[in-house]
């Protein structure tokens, strides 16, 4: 007991999350009497995870993708399409954002890559201000639930469920977020009337040419898996390829000696991810035998009966935990405990990965560990208090669409194949 | 941000250490650079292999999680080095440095002791992995693939022990660090 | 206490099988043996366990024979492709060879209670009833599978290594065109809903077991060792009996959903087996496993045969 509120103030303070795992799992197998060679036994367990190999791979696409002029040409695309209708830039900024932030993985590169074109755009175009700085921030996560983002990817290797249906389960919740999104936009912008400009063909179709060697990504990489000419977990090595081949060969936005140093940049984040990762194998593993899912979910049942309360409480419990924790982190720390409980309550795989990734993503723009909230301060140099002033409108309708995601389960299982 | 500039501070020594900063960083670079490279080729040429040549490699899986594997130990080892593990670090959002201070000194502390109790016990386990000729691959011996393992431990003990050095040095002789 | 890990999910039959079992030997030595069973694969891979044997965190688990290959290559024996044509020979063969292999564990540390067994079939999306047929679609190869690779080389077959998680999908995009596996397996997988036919023709014997390690099982009392290995023992035999049903069973299901049911041509077996004794030589030779006790298994194997067909002349 002692030992578990140091670690916590340890957190608190600042201690390197894996290294705050890895004591706990350290003074559990010393309590049960398991050898602590243990530790490097499960750390080696990650070697042994399906899909592991996707990770660093999209990461390193993400960070490509970002660091080319991709962003521009997809704003540019998504304005010409889009930018016609009253209160398009809003929509642009959803839209563009949000599959920006798929095929990126979530890890606030959106804030910078695409908010810094945005944000400016949105201004000069008479939004105020604070629905700017909060739709930017907020779209820093938005897409989490479209394939294939990092955290869908991620869940899929913890919980070791299909990623391929994981990725259809995301689609519609995703493209609920969406819609009250744009929805919440066009309202607060009812009275600002006036489109970007008038739609122009010609303006696609240039925007489009532009585009034209990252428009056929999704089309290889989906249309390679369901063709047959190449399983989903080798989606990612052809993505990396493909985005490299693009970027540097072609097109070459990103110069050759440049690249070292963001495969290294990219690797931080990996190596962030996946040594927490490494270490909560090993603390999950001392739970396991030590029967902690048993005894929390005996607690829970004596006071929880339906699944729909049920719910509600893992809803309460992941905005306390994406409140402190990062996603990466809240996913490999909590899903292997939840999975078997979540069961007894009849709670479809897919549909709680969902409900678990859409909850934490709000963990992005709530106090006090809130990446977006960080990045858009850093960005646009405003108070951390005015971004999450200014982003709150957001993170309701954010909560109303996981808690419609939540009491849905159809909209997650419907695309699913059986 | 605070913790890279004092990470800074001491590789702007000159000497020694700077040296084995320099080299270390590069020598992460290139290994994370040939090792996610070696990822791509591999995951590609077997698409390719199966799609032209009907000809299918049966250990490139175990391949790619070792290099996965390899791939998260030397990243960590990056993200020590550059300050880039994830934390929660409420305190230095939230109160003004010179009073998240010694706080900081102990979580320092605390990971390069949790870090070098880790490399230990990895250790041990290596030895284990020779003593009883595991083998991955074909026949390669497993040791010196996990290998990696106590080492990564080892120089991540040692970032966050240097860290740790530094804030105590900025804590005694704050007038230096603010230069 | 004895911890044992394995793969097979918490609600499978062989969990309530052994919890009953555990519960039967907790009684008869008054508590002094408890099994600890960690379902689902909880533990980690084969390997993994393995591994925390060696360090005392667990003291068993089950195992396939291909998880001991690297330290022992007899106990693979029973698993090389197109040697049994049916329940039968591998009956007759299992009652002579066991101990055999048994005592092979035995060399190992490892103390082992019997084994089960079924039969792989071809699940496919085109009709395969000969080893034409096979030719130039793409067959799964489980990953780091010397002996199947080697067996679909001999074969001219065009194999695609794939982990065991992509072959689901790989089977429904056309990736894979045919995958061989024991029918009960294909259905706790669901790979049964992503092929159009199945074929009727024993592929290979895959076999599982259960291993204690005998640093544990030694310090037990003579009376108490005694306990555990008769009642282990008498569950592996009431699951191995009931093999050849729960494949029938199975493959029953499998036709029930629309999987149509091929048959082998006549005389296909006997072909197949004809060219994969000489490769499955060539591996014994090369020390894949061991030579002589490959030619004993196919001496019993002559052995049944003849006396078989003397039965059936005698009629
Ligand atoms: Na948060
Ligand atoms: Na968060």
């Amino acid at each position: 007991m002692i030992f578990s509120i140091a670690l916590i103030i340890l957190a608190i303070f600042g201690a390197p999350l894996f290294t705050i795992i890895a004591a706990s799992a350290m003074f559990g197998y010393q309590n049960e009497g398991i050898d602590l060679m243990a530790m490097a036994i499960e750390v080696l367990g990650i070697a042994s995870m399906p899909m592991l190999s996707a990770i660093p791979l999209f990461t390193f696409a993400g960070y490509l993708l970002s660091e080319s002029n991709a962003p521009h040409r997809l704003v540019r695309l998504t304005s010409a399409m889009l930018g016609w209708m009253p209160g398009g830039l809003a929509l642009v900024a959803l839209a563009a954002c949000a599959f920006f932030t798929a095929f990126t993985g979530a890890s606030g590169v959106t804030i910078i890559a695409l908010g810094a074109i945005l944000y400016p755009a949105l201004k000069q175009d008479g939004y105020p201000d604070n629905f700017n700085l909060g739709l930017v921030t907020t779209s820093g996560s938005l897409g989490l639930l479209f394939a294939p983002s990092l955290p869908l990817i991620l869940y899929g290797v913890v919980a070791e469920i299909s990623i391929d249906d994981l990725f259809r389960a995301g689609v519609l919740p995703g493209i609920l977020m969406l819609v009250l999104l744009s929805g919440y936009s066009l309202w607060i912008n009812r009275h600002n009337r006036k489109p970007l400009g008038s739609f122009s063909w010609g303006e696609v179709g240039s925007a489009l040419w532009e585009a034209k060697w990252e428009l056929p990504l999704p089309v290889v990489v989906l249309g390679g898996i369901y063709s047959g000419y190449f399983a989903v977990s080798e989606a990612a090595a052809v993505t990396a390829l493909y985005v490299f081949i693009v970027e540097v060969l072609i097109l070459r936005e990103i110069k050759i000696k440049e690249l070292p140093g963001l495969m290294r940049e990219s690797m931080l984040l990996v190596g962030g991810i996946l040594i927490i990762l490494g270490v909560s194998l090993a603390s999950t593993n001392y739970m396991i035998d030590a029967g902690v899912p048993q005894q929390i979910l005996a607690y829970i049942t004596e006071y929880v009966s339906s699944q729909a309360s049920f719910l509600f409480l893992l809803f309460i419990f992941l905005l306390i935990l994406g409140a402190i924790l990062d996603i990466f982190s809240a996913t490999v720390l909590v899903v292997p405990l939840i999975l078997p409980i979540a069961a007894q309550y009849g709670v479809n795989d897919f549909h709680l990965g969902i409900v678990f990734l859409a909850a934490m993503q709000l963990g992005y723009l709530t106090p006090p560990v809130g990446l977006n909230l960080f990045i858009a301060s850093y960005r646009f140099n405003r108070p951390i208090m005015n971004v999450y002033s200014a982003t709150f409108p957001f993170l309701i309708i954010l909560m109303i669409s996981v808690l419609l995601i939540m009491y849905w389960p159809g909209l997650s299982l419907w695309l699913l194949s059986d | 941000m605070r913790r890279s500039l004092t990470a800074n501070r001491l590789s702007s020594t000159p000497g020694i250490a700077a040296r084995l900063e320099k080299w270390g960083t590069a020598l992460e670079s290139t290994a994370l650079v040939l090792l996610l490279g070696a990822l791509m080729l591999l995951a590609v040429g077997q698409i390719v292999l199966r799609i032209f040549f009907s000809y299918g490699f049966i250990w490139a899986d175990e391949l790619v999680k070792l290099f996965v594997l390899w791939i998260a130990l030397i990243a960590s080892i990056a993200a020590s080095r550059s300050n880039r593990h994830l934390r929660i670090d409420l305190l230095s959002h939230f109160v003004a440095d010179k009073y998240a201070r010694f706080p900081r000194i102990i979580v320092e502390a605390f990971a390069a002791i949790v870090c070098a109790l880790l490399a230990w016990h990895s250790w041990r386990f290596v030895q284990l992995t020779i003593e009883f000729e595991d083998s991955i691959l074909v026949d390669f011996p497993a040791w010196i693939a996990y290998s990696l393992l106590p080492l990564s431990f080892v120089l991540m003990s040692y970032r966050f022990a240097l860290s740790c050095g530094s804030e105590v040095v900025r804590a005694v002789r704050p007038d230096e660090a603010a230069e | 206490e004895i911890k044992i890990s394995t793969l097979l999910p918490n609600q499978s039959q062989w969990m309530q099988d052994m919890r009953a079992a555990g519960k039967v030997i907790e009684a008869r030595t008054d508590g002094r043996v408890k099994l600890k069973f960690y379902g689902g694969g909880v533990q980690g891979t084969e390997s993994a366990v393995l591994r925390k044997i060696r360090i005392g965190q667990l003291d068993g688990g089950t195992f396939a024979p291909t998880d001991f290959m690297k330290q022992n290559t007899a106990v693979n024996i029973y698993g090389l492709p197109f040697v049994f044509e049916n329940w039968e020979e591998m009956r007759y063969v299992r009652d002579k060879m066991d101990p055999l292999l048994k005592a092979g564990f035995d060399e190992l540390n490892y103390v082992t209670f019997g084994f089960v067994g079924s039969f792989s079939i071809v699940l496919s999306n085109v009709p395969i009833s000969n080893h034409a047929d096979m030719k130039g679609k793409k067959v799964w190869l489980p990953q780091g599978d010397t002996i199947s690779y080697e067996a679909m080389k001999r074969l001219q077959l065009s194999p695609v290594a794939l982990p065991v998680t992509d072959v689901l999908t790989g089977l429904q995009t056309g990736l894979l065109d045919i995958a061989a596996i024991p029918p009960e397996v294909a259905v706790a997988l669901q790979w049964h809903t992503r092929v159009k036919y199945f074929t009727d023709m024993p592929v290979a014997y895959a076999m599982s077991f259960l291993a204690i390690n005998k640093r544990k099982f030694d310090k037990l009392s003579a009376d108490d060792q005694g306990v555990l290995t008769e009642v282990l023992t008498e569950v592996y035999k009431k699951i191995d009996l009931a093999a050849p049903q729960e494949s029938e069973n199975a493959m029953q299901a499998l036709t029930k959903i629309g999987i149509q049911k091929v048959a082998p041509d006549p005389g296909q077996f006997s072909e197949l087996q004809a060219t994969m004794g000489e490769s499955n030589k060539a591996m014994a030779t090369e020390g894949i496993f061991p030579l002589d006790l490959y030619q004993q298994m196919q001496a019993y194997l002559t052995e049944y045969r003849n006396r078989s067909a003397a039965v059936a002349n005698g009629q």
